[in-house]
């Protein structure tokens, strides 16, 4: 038996060649979800072709459709720009995979401020937003950048805080540790803060996804398609819908980690141990986009007004009585 | 207590705040379990309604050039190219006949609204829906369908549909009809049926017309069983009502026409309405769109006229008419009606209106009753203003098919017997007067035996041939 | 060998930040500087990495490119900021030169007269828990924090107020 042993570079080398294939296979399979979730609740069918068995293989078949596209860049638009603003709304996204425990020991880093690092490196998308916007020379784009901004800057702040109160509960910040220090049940414990910090979890997601009900930067009725309105070919697909689908799937994978229990399983019981917690998360964080995709079909776009109104008057001030709660419980609860 | 409409929206919101949401979640969630009911069209096709209005099919031989779709049409999407020809006369000293033959017959699909207006308008049934759908062009100009692409759409008609169960069987007297058809004269489905039924007969003759020698005879049977009943109603025939029997203006003129082919020589087959199959499939679909449209609409005295009339395919006798006595007097009409309708849930204005058009519909059941009974009634009041009209009976007499040729229909108008002349004498008499007029013997014969036959039916039951008779003009 | 590595990675990353510490000065359109802005402050969260200061690094990203740089983009765009370049330059470049250069020399001289020849061993340390920075916070430095954050809230305070317009004025 021939025994490999490999230098930490090499590891990491390896992990970062498998979130690069995971993550892009991910994406492709949950467009497919996307696809055949919205259309079964809307009473439809959905794709049913592409590759013949119910058009399993439609995102692959769109994706290569996209490559094929002539890449265009407006005239009037800042090139440089243009062209890397797709990049910095991309990168982002597969960076947050790096710190996301699949298993006790399976993750590619496990930072000691493995929350923290999220939430700092989902942010940066928003210049990417921005940059697209702003380099396109059109105005819906640049009306839909700024949107995206102002929303991302709303509802940063809830995400946040709620992710504050699970690390207070958790009292660490790295990922492995909030799963180890979470018991069943979950996502209700402590009682009713559990709940609500989830709540306001998955609405600031949405947000900060843009997904429905909080597209407005994409609403295509007003914008068109906001500031990826002058994209074509891979550029589009991978700054819109590759980025979105995989931003959903990362997002899923963070709130089962914060607060489903990511990798354990999901009742205490010995037999179920058996079961590799690689498999609980992925029932967990499937769970998870379901929701968000239900959550997404079922509810209409907010006006623009609307959707700070409910930020800063509801969703923050909330947050922060949330904080108050979870302090109380730590202090005082049992 | 009045609260405005942004304070009682408020209010109907607090209380729910996120519920409709959530309601909205459980609904797709339904959806998501429930089974798809997605018809994958190009790989499976719909059984699409036979009423489908898909496209449009022409019976090319069934029309006339009559235009009234191409007038009717609101797009005015239908063109229509013809020109006269002059047939040379049947016989010596005849008169040369003139036919309309068609040219072009064209419907533009890109502006047709698919209204079907002109297949309902049509009174010799040459235009038919069909199911077929699949005609997208990539050239507008190729939605131009020209007649010869029109009339390959006819293998798409459907045969009509059956007959809902307890409907009324065109061509047999209604169910109700001894005490509906004189109480208010309200259309029933069978009274609209059995108007439409002369129309298809008159289109099976229309269809054997372009000149063909070995139907003359067939041609001529069928305008018999056309005529008959409308000539026996002459002022029916020739009458214009235009608005609502639909039948009854086409049939009167084609009548005519055909009476004078026919003269020659006529033989009753019964087979000639079976044999031209368009007839039978005309006479079903005419029939089922007349039915819809009837059944909504209460149907007027003119359609009440034709359909009173025995139609030729089915051997009913005679039919029991109104009488006077029978009839309902306007006043109890409208307050029956009005009572029905308010019954039904009707709201107030609407169960007035229908009380007045019974209403209005029995006093002219009544002055048609009048006007039909026998002379010491009343006189009829309005003369009718067409020409026909004045016309003595005889001589619009058309060939009647002889008792052996047609026993079932006439059989027992021969047996009938006659308070007043007997029908052997009138024929006798007629005989005698036309060859005096200096008819040929064909004319004479066809007329005598016409008179013989009217007086034999008058005197079997003198209520409703009077009623027939009678009834056309005074609308 | 690692320390090669580190070397290469450093170098880089300081190559990245001084190009584009300069572009953010000499670029003649105002997004990109703001771009450039956000490398620079990228290639300081690295060097915070690099000296096994994760928590602020990810707080560098967080606060200044997350939201400093994305509130500045906003306000550029929602004011003025044409694409291509349009010159914003005032004549007062002499000036802003003389102040940059007077911190820079007063910073070197603090940080040279503060560290100078002392070499800091980073080998087999964890870097700085999360845990320790937090007790720092809360204990020893908890009046310098406080103070920052009542200066926080008054510039907050200020800031409403200034950019709240009065009520009659709204309706004259």
């Amino acid at each position: 038996m021939i025994e490999i042993t490999l230098t930490d570079w090499q590891i990491l080398l390896v992990k970062l060649l498998i979130i690069l294939i995971v993550v892009p296979v991910g994406a492709l399979v949950g467009g497919y979800v996307l696809h055949k979730e919205m259309a079964h609740m809307q009473h439809r069918l959905g794709p049913m072709y592409a590759g013949g068995w119910h058009g399993w293989a439609q995102t692959l078949a769109d994706g290569i459709k996209f490559a094929y596209k002539e890449d265009i860049i407006p005239a009037s638009a800042d090139k440089r720009v243009f062209s890397l603003a797709p990049a910095v709304i991309f990168v982002p996204v597969l960076l947050l995979y790096l710190v996301i425990p699949i298993d006790q020991n399976l993750i590619v880093e496990d930072l000691d401020v493995g929350l923290f690092f999220l939430l700092a490196i989902g942010s940066v998308g928003s210049i990417g937003v921005l940059m697209a916007g702003w380099s396109s020379a059109n105005k819906y784009a640049l009306i839909g950048a700024l949107r995206s901004a102002g929303q991302l800057i709303a509802y940063e702040l809830p995400i946040v805080l709620s992710a504050a109160a699970i690390a207070m509960l958790a009292g660490t910040l790295s990922l492995v540790g909030i799963v180890e220090a979470q018991d069943w049940p979950y996502i209700v414990w402590p009682p009713g803060i559990g709940l609500a910090l989830f709540l306001l979890f998955l609405a600031g997601a949405m947000a900060e996804m843009a997904l429905p009900p909080f597209d407005m930067p994409v609403a295509e009725s007003e914008l068109i398609t906001g500031p990826f309105t002058e994209y074509t070919g891979m550029r589009f697909i991978f700054g819109f819908f590759f980025a979105e689908t995989a931003h959903m799937i990362a997002f899923a994978a963070i709130g089962t980690t914060l607060f489903l229990g990511g990798y354990k399983p999901i009742v205490p019981w010995e037999p179920l141990e058996v079961i590799p917690g690689v498999l609980w998360f992925f029932v967990k964080t499937s769970f998870m986009v379901f929701l968000l995709l239900w959550v997404r079909f079922s509810f209409p776009r907010l006006r623009e007004d609307q959707l700070q109104k409910f930020a800063w008057k509801a969703l923050i001030p909330l947050s922060l009585v949330l904080i108050l709660a979870t302090g109380a419980w730590i202090l005082y609860g049992p | 207590m009045a609260l405005d409409v942004d304070q009682r929206l408020e209010r109907a919101r607090r209380p729910g705040f996120g519920i409709g949401l959530l309601k909205g979640m459980r609904v797709l969630l339904k959806h998501l379990f429930k089974r798809n009911s997605v018809i994958q069209y190009p790989d499976v096709k719909q059984d699409l309604s036979p009423r489908t209005r898909g496209v449009i099919a022409l019976k090319e031989e069934n029309c006339t050039v009559c235009m009234l779709c191409a007038r009717e049409c609101p797009d005015w999407c239908i063109y229509i190219d013809s020109h006269k020809e002059t047939l040379p006369p049947k016989r010596e000293g005849g008169r040369p006949r003139k036919r309309n033959v068609l040219d072009r017959f064209a419907i533009d699909y890109a502006l047709c609204m698919y209204c079907g207006i002109c297949v309902e308008v049509c009174p010799y049934d040459a235009l038919f829906w069909s199911r077929e759908f699949e005609y997208a062009e990539y050239d507008i100009r190729q939605l131009t369908h020209e007649k010869e692409k029109l009339s390959d759409w006819m293998a798409t008609v459907l045969p009509p549909t059956e007959l809902e169960e307890g409907a009324d069987i065109p061509g047999q007297p209604s169910k109700a009809a001894p005490a509906a058809a004189a109480a208010t004269q309200t259309a029933t489905p069978t009274a609209a049926a059995t108007a439409a039924t002369p129309a298809s007969v008159t289109s099976s003759a229309t269809e054997a017309r372009p000149g063909q020698a070995q139907t003359a005879p067939r041609e001529g049977t069928a305008a018999t069983e056309a005529a008959r009943p409308a000539a026996s109603a002459p002022d029916a025939a020739t009458t214009p009502a235009p608005e609502t029997a639909k039948p009854a203006p086409g049939l009167a003129e084609e009548v005519k026409d055909q009476q004078m082919d026919s003269t020659a020589e006529a033989r009753a087959e019964p087979e000639v309405k079976r044999d031209a199959g368009g007839a039978v499939e005309a006479e079903g679909s005419q029939a089922e769109v007349e039915d819809k449209a009837e059944a909504e609409t209460p149907s007027t005295p003119e359609s009440t006229a034709v359909t009173q009339t025995p139609p030729p395919a089915a051997a009913a006798p005679s039919r029991p008419a109104p009488r006077i006595e029978d009839l309902e007097q306007p006043e109890d009409a409208y307050a029956r009606v009005l009572d029905e309708q308010s019954k039904a849930g009707s709201s107030p204005q609407v169960a007035e209106a229908r009380a007045k058009v019974a209403r209005v519909k029995a006093e002219r059941a009544m002055t048609q009753a009048r006007a039909a009974a026998p002379q010491e009634v009343a006189p009829t009041p309005e003369p009718s203003g067409a020409p026909g009209a004045a016309e003595p009976e005889p001589e619009q007499g058309p060939v009647a098919p002889t008792p052996e040729e047609k026993p079932d229909s006439s059989a027992p108008q021969a047996e009938a017997s006659s308070p007043g002349e007997d029908p052997e004498a009138v024929f006798e008499r007629v005989l005698e007067e036309e060859r005096a007029k200096g008819s040929s013997d064909a004319v004479a014969t066809a007329r005598a035996k016409a008179a013989r036959m009217r007086a034999g039916r008058g005197a079997g039951s003198a209520g409703p041939q009077e009623q027939e008779g009678t009834k056309g003009p005074n609308d | 060998m690692a320390d090669t590595y580190l070397q290469v990675i450093f170098w880089a990353f300081f190559a990245l930040m001084a190009i584009a510490g300069i572009r953010v000065v000499t670029t003649r359109n105002v997004i990109h500087a703001a771009l450039y802005l956000v490398a620079t402050l990228l290639g300081a969260a690295s060097m915070y990495v690099l000296l096994y200061a994760e928590f602020v690094a990810w707080v560098q990203v967080l606060v200044y490119v997350g939201a400093v740089v994305v509130l500045m983009l906003f306000g550029l765009m929602l004011t003025r900021a044409p694409i291509g370049s349009a010159n914003f330059d005032n004549n007062q470049r002499l000036v802003g030169a003389v102040c940059a250069g007077l911190l820079f020399a007063v910073t070197s001289f603090i940080m040279v007269g503060a560290f100078e020849g002392q070499e800091i061993d980073f080998t087999g340390t964890e870097g700085t828990k999360v845990q320790s920075i937090g007790e720092a916070i809360f204990s020893i430095y908890v009046l310098p924090f406080e103070i920052v954050s009542v200066l926080l809230l008054a510039a907050l305070v200020g800031a409403v107020v200034i950019s709240r317009r009065d009520e009659g004025r709204v309706d004259s």
